[in-house]
């Protein structure tokens, strides 16, 4: 038995350690864009990776470096960019993936994500959103100052919480791709000319390829509050000639029921949405305030709010209500995804929302 | 040694010689001459070992002032006393602190025990506090340690078996079990140990537990040596069985298992449910004092990925200009640690501080400063030094730091792997390992599902009138 | 060596499952893609469903011979010879069982945790362990089993966060549209999955208590590890989407990685580092049977567990590594279990009708 032990531990400690990938020398890359290239075919990458400097007396300062590079594949970006890094370029903790308009809407995100979900080292819980313009521009912004990706992500947990935007990551995005049978959206981002970056809603995908289409804030919180993944409070916004002042609400329960038909050919999508909701501003000057007719009048505009979004996702030919799936669970036998693609052009929404106000907070 | 067959002769004055040069004339040996009704009698004593006092009060006294005809025995004041004719016994008692008294023309000898009572007090065990419970602990004398577990079980079937173990030392060992309750397997096991022990010197109990336990390559003790006499007392109502030796305030209780470790009479005596947590925290203590380095070298260097992100870029950050590998940094300061334990044990205590101040302050933050060690390995070490401190039984905390070492080697090569891997031998030998035939693990592996309750946790005591022990 | 009527009903209950329970299950959702699909889960009851009755047909062969070990049990049926040769077909398929449940374990690791680390490292680590635990009794390693069992509920615990993930019941949904054919094409693959209650076979004459309540425990022990793997398969199967899922290999490894908390990332990893354990029991367990099943070979039991554990790892290292040949070994050790662990006991159970042997004569 001691021999055995003897060789077990002599052995490993000759042949030392194969796997070590110590900490102290990797450089962690913290945000991963990808854009069309000025060469056709070419994927211009760029990643923003986290520089620690000593400032003496055990104190230390962030700062953050920029690296770009142009190649034909994910798989080649990676080679090229390990060799502009100093120190190993760990990708493990990228938690931000912006895409281009360009490269989204030509080349589809598939594969972008596919070398992150094929690596064991890869982070799957990143979120990716599609940028106005070049995401390499987002990335280069601020350069050797605060982490620019980290501005980025708080944007994102901002929106997430206040349900304006989608909350998907790479993974969810991956799965519902590959799935075919709902369509994703994503978070849209813009850059201003004081190079403030903000939210501007989310992008319609038709598959993995962006339809060029775009939601803005408002619809993509009601999109979310229609396919039941609002995380809290949503807050809409009633605008009507009756009154002299939008009106905002906060929906707080929503009982969605899709009920998608098929006759004759024709699909028929009943959406029938029943939303509790509570007063956040109101404000008239001449009326005082009648719940039953607000409960009227923000149930018509919402109505028709949801028949402009729907309208917007049929054009962008983007099943981002997974109308698909509802389909192909219901009628298994007559699916076919290849004459769906047409078929959705013809689908009619049939939205039907009522709003019942529950309270008005403090004032009356 | 003595020949065993020599016999007292009739003449007094070649017995004495005889004792004499049994002990090789040393020079405590003295003699004193009496005459008692006019036979000359001779007082033979060890001067260290006896108290004078009690010689002349209880002895020389009523022997002189005897004016009738009669044995010695009816006259001195001594509650016991042996008549012997083997020279082997005469000595024996004087090295026990007995004086013995030779008559002329008498073949045997009278042993009076009168031992000089040079003994510490019943004090709190120095390492073994508690904040609620008794606070007497066992001393060197083992009568007296008998007298403490005595007045705790006032049972008529509390056994005491006595043997007196080394040929040079002739050290007395007792072996106290409650014939009723104990558990006759593991008891015949101990039993035929002690018989079979055959050694020169006897000096402590954990010679002795050495000789006697089970795998003396194991880390984990196989007996539990406690210096509390309720502590003993209570495994001793378990049916387990207690070995003093005499000279040593340390008793054995066998057979044992690991999770006797990790308990304290402070259990038993606050609320049940924080006792339970008490328990749990120990065990996760434990746990924690071998694996936490590992895991620690695991994930700077295997798996970092692991880490969130706030966390991740936190220790990042920590080791950026660390010139060594984790696992130096984590070996060297465990050394550190193990040498400032050492340095401030032997120290009396107020040195002992300096001791901790110097290389607790002063070395921790000078060691971060000059960029040696990074600061989430001190931090790391420090919660397993803590972590290793909380078990009850120094044994188990110490076992359990050096019992880190390979884990955090295996760490440093094969990062979680190993580590499981580790973790599994330590498990399979914990699984191996018996005291005195009872599985170490016990009611964990093999399980018991009553026993558990008061293994991990304590559960409530309940008034039972129909049980009775 | 162990006494008979030593091994508790609990005991044996771990033991099965632990034996059971491997790397089989780690990739069965995506195994099933290929047939039953959505459906899977019943695929892995129907499986659960055939081997509880195989189950009771090794238990009625075992209840005649309560006192002798299979190996003797089939010594006594089919005399000296023949018999002996039977066990070393048996000895081959526990060998080789072995050796594949340690290509695959290598495999796992190398594919998650330790990417550049030789096979053989791996795998000397491995069974050197196992080696350990293999020579000591019975009892030692039943307890050792029920103390691992422990690990189960952290795995049930840390697959109960997979349910923050976005779960979609369209996927199971309509059930039965696979058809009956591929549900039942599916069974035969998750039935490799499943195999490791012949350990059974070994047990009987050891448990305490024998007669219905040895059925009783090993019916428990198989509606554990069929609701287990079907539980997983379940999971898996709503949280990937059908493309998805036939891509990964190892989905129920994968579905923990796109979970992320404040205190921890990439559960996958910690999943992994967990499930050796029962891994290693598995090998434990073949080592261990395979000294067993070589009676007719004289000589120190723990010197036998040696030799064999040098079997596996030399077998283990001549493997070929690459997919299609592991695919090829799977097949080998799937057509063998067939042969010994299915078609054998019903054998040796028509005989004992047909000559009317008992063990007790």
């Amino acid at each position: 038995m001691r021999k055995i032990l003897f060789i077990f531990f002599s052995s490993f400690l000759m042949a030392g350690c194969w796997d070590q990938n110590q900490l102290k020398d990797t450089r962690l890359v913290n945000g991963i864009s990808f854009d069309t290239a000025e060469e056709p075919d070419k994927i211009l990458g760029t990643v923003r990776a986290i520089n620690v400097r000593s400032a003496g007396g055990g104190k230390f300062e962030v700062q953050d470096e920029f690296y770009f590079s142009e190649n034909e594949t994910v798989g080649q970006l990676e080679m090229d960019l390990q060799n502009k890094v100093s120190g190993r370029m760990n990708a493990g903790k990228a938690f931000i993936i912006i895409v281009g308009e360009e490269m989204a809407k030509t080349k589809g995100i598939n594969s972008l994500l596919e070398p992150i979900i094929r690596s064991t080292r890869g982070y799957i819980s990143s979120r990716i959103i599609i940028c106005e313009g070049k995401g390499n521009d987002i990335l280069s912004l601020k350069q050797n100052e605060s982490p620019i990706v980290f501005e980025v992500d708080n944007l994102l947990l901002g929106g997430a919480k206040e349900s304006y935007i989608p909350t998907e990551t790479t993974f969810t995005v991956w799965n519902k791709i590959t799935d075919n049978s709902i369509d994703v959206i994503l978070p849209f981002i813009k850059k201003d000319n004081q190079n403030n970056l903000r939210l501007a809603g989310s992008a319609l995908f038709k598959s993995d390829k962006f339809t060029g289409k775009t939601l803005t804030i408002g619809q993509t919180a009601l999109l979310l509050t229609l396919r039941g993944d609002n995380k809290s409070r949503t807050k809409v916004i009633i605008e009507s000639a009756e009154l002299s002042q939008a009106l905002t609400l906060a929906i707080e329960n929503s009982k969605i029921k899709t009920d998608v038909v098929k006759e004759n050919g024709k699909v028929t999508c009943h959406i029938k949405a029943d939303l509790q909701a509570r007063i956040l501003s109101y404000y008239d000057g001449e009326s005082p305030m009648n719940i039953k007719h607000l409960n009227k009048l923000s149930s018509k505009e919402l109505t028709r709010k949801v028949k402009e979004l729907t309208k917007i996702l049929v054009e962008a030919n983007s099943d981002a209500l997974g109308i698909a799936k509802e389909l192909s669970t219901k009628y298994p036998e007559s699916w076919n995804p290849e004459t769906w693609k047409h078929e959705y052009q013809q689908v009619e929404f049939k939205p039907e929302v009522n709003v019942e106000i529950l309270g008005t907070y403090n004032l009356h | 040694m003595i020949n065993s067959t020599i016999k007292l002769s009739k003449t007094m004055e070649e017995n004495v010689e005889m004792v004499k040069s049994a002990f090789h004339e040393t020079a405590d040996l003295k003699d004193r001459s009496l005459l008692l009704n006019k036979t000359s009698c001779k007082l033979i004593y060890i001067d260290s070992l006896v108290d004078k006092k009690v010689i002349e009060r209880n002895i020389i006294e009523p022997l002189l002032e005897c004016k009738t005809e009669t044995v010695p025995e009816m006259i001195v004041k001594n509650a016991e006393y042996v008549r012997s004719t083997e020279l082997e016994v005469t000595v024996k008692n004087l090295l026990e602190g007995s004086c013995a008294l030779f008559a002329e023309g008498d073949n045997t000898v009278l042993l009076l025990p009168v031992a000089a009572g040079e003994e510490r007090a019943i004090q709190e065990p120095e390492n073994e506090h508690i904040i609620k419970g008794a606070h007497d602990g066992f001393s060197e004398n083992i009568n007296k340690n008998i007298f403490l577990i005595r007045r705790r079980v006032k049972n008529p079937s509390l056994q005491v078996k006595t043997f007196s173990l080394g040929s040079t030392t002739n050290t007395k060992v007792s072996l106290l079990y409650i014939d009723d309750l104990v558990d006759r397997g593991p008891l015949d096991v101990l039993l035929k140990r002690i018989e079979a022990v055959d050694v020169k010197e006897m000096q402590s109990s954990g010679e002795l537990e050495e000789l006697i336990e089970d795998n003396s390559y194991s880390l984990f003790p196989q007996m539990l040596s406690t210096e509390r006499p309720d502590r003993a007392a209570s495994y001793l109502l378990e049916g387990k069985s207690v070995v003093m030796v005499d000279g040593t305030p340390h008793v054995l209780v066998s057979p044992i298992t690991f999770f006797s470790f990790y308990q304290t009479p402070d259990d038993y005596n606050s609320r049940w449910i924080i006792g339970s947590f008490f328990r749990l925290i120990r065990m996760f203590s434990f746990l924690m004092a071998i694996s936490l380095p590992a895991i620690y070298i695991a994930v700077v260097s295997f798996h970092s990925e692991v880490l969130p992100l706030g966390i991740l870029y936190a220790i990042r950050v920590q080791i950026e200009y660390i010139p060594l590998p984790p696992f130096f940094e984590a070996i060297a300061m465990q050394l550190v640690l193990e040498l400032l334990k050492e340095a401030a044990i032997r120290l009396p205590s107020p040195i002992a501080q300096t001791i901790g101040i110097v290389g607790g302050l002063v070395i921790g933050t000078a060691v971060v400063e000059a960029g040696f060690v990074s600061n989430t390995m001190i931090v790391v070490i420090a919660l397993t030094a803590i972590a290793s401190f909380v078990a009850p039984v120094n044994h188990m905390g110490t076992g359990a730091r050096i019992m880190a070492f390979p884990i955090i080697l295996a760490a440093n090569f094969f990062g979680f792997l190993g580590i499981v891997l580790a973790l599994t031998v330590l498990l399979i030998h914990l699984c191996k390992l018996e005291s005195f035939g009872k599985p170490y693990l016990e009611p964990v592996a093999p399980l018991h599902i009553k026993g558990i309750k008061d293994s991990f946790i304590k559960t409530k005591k309940k008034n039972n009138s129909l049980k009775q022990s | 060596m162990s006494k008979a009527g030593s091994l508790t009903n609990l005991q044996i209950f771990f033991l099965i499952i632990q034996t059971q329970v491997g790397f089989g299950i780690l990739s069965l959702p995506n195994t099933l893609q290929s047939t039953s699909k959505g459906d899977g889960w019943i695929s892995v009851i129907i499986a659960g469903i055939f081997i509880q009755i195989f189950l009771v047909v090794i238990w009625l062969l075992l209840r005649k011979f309560p006192r002798l070990t299979y190996t003797e049990i089939i010594i006594s049926i089919l005399g000296k010879y023949l018999g002996s040769f039977i066990n070393s077909i048996v000895f081959i398929y526990f060998i080789t069982t072995a050796s594949f449940v340690l290509l695959q374990f290598t495999s796992i690791i190398k594919e998650h945790l330790l990417i550049n680390t030789p096979y053989w490292v791996i795998g000397l680590l491995m069974i050197l362990t196992c080696t350990y635990l293999a020579v000591s009794d019975i009892r030692i390693i039943a307890r050792f089993f029920g103390l691992i069992s422990v690990l189960f509920l952290f795995l049930f615990g840390i697959s109960f966060f997979s349910f923050l993930l976005p779960m979609d019941l369209h996927h199971v949904l309509p059930v039965g549209t696979s058809g009956i054919r591929e549900i039942l094409n599916g069974s035969l693959d998750s039935l490799l999955t499943i195999l490791g209650f012949e350990v059974i076979l070994f047990l009987y004459p050891l448990a305490a208590k024998k007669g219905s309540t040895f059925l009783k425990v090993i019916s428990w022990a198989n509606v554990f590890v069929t609701g287990l793997t079907a539980y997983f398969v379940i999971l898996c199967i709503m949280i990937f989407s059908e493309p998805a899922l036939k891509q990964i290999h190892y989905p129920v490894i994968y579905f923990l990685r796109p979970l992320h908390f404040q205190m921890v990332d990439r559960l996958d990893l910690l999943f992994i580092s967990i499930w050796i354990v029962p891994l290693t029991a598995s090998i434990i367990i073949y080592l261990y049977l395979a000294s067993k099943s070589l009676t007719f070979i004289k000589g120190k039991p723990s010197k036998l567990i040696v030799a064999n554990s040098l079997v596996v790892f030399t077998l283990f290292t001549i493997a070929k590594k690459d997919p299609a040949s592991l695919k090829l070994y799977a097949d080998y050790v799937e057509y063998l279990s067939y042969g010994v662990v299915f078609a054998l006991p019903c054998m040796l159970l028509l005989l004992t009708y047909l000559f009317k042997k008992r063990g007790d004569s």
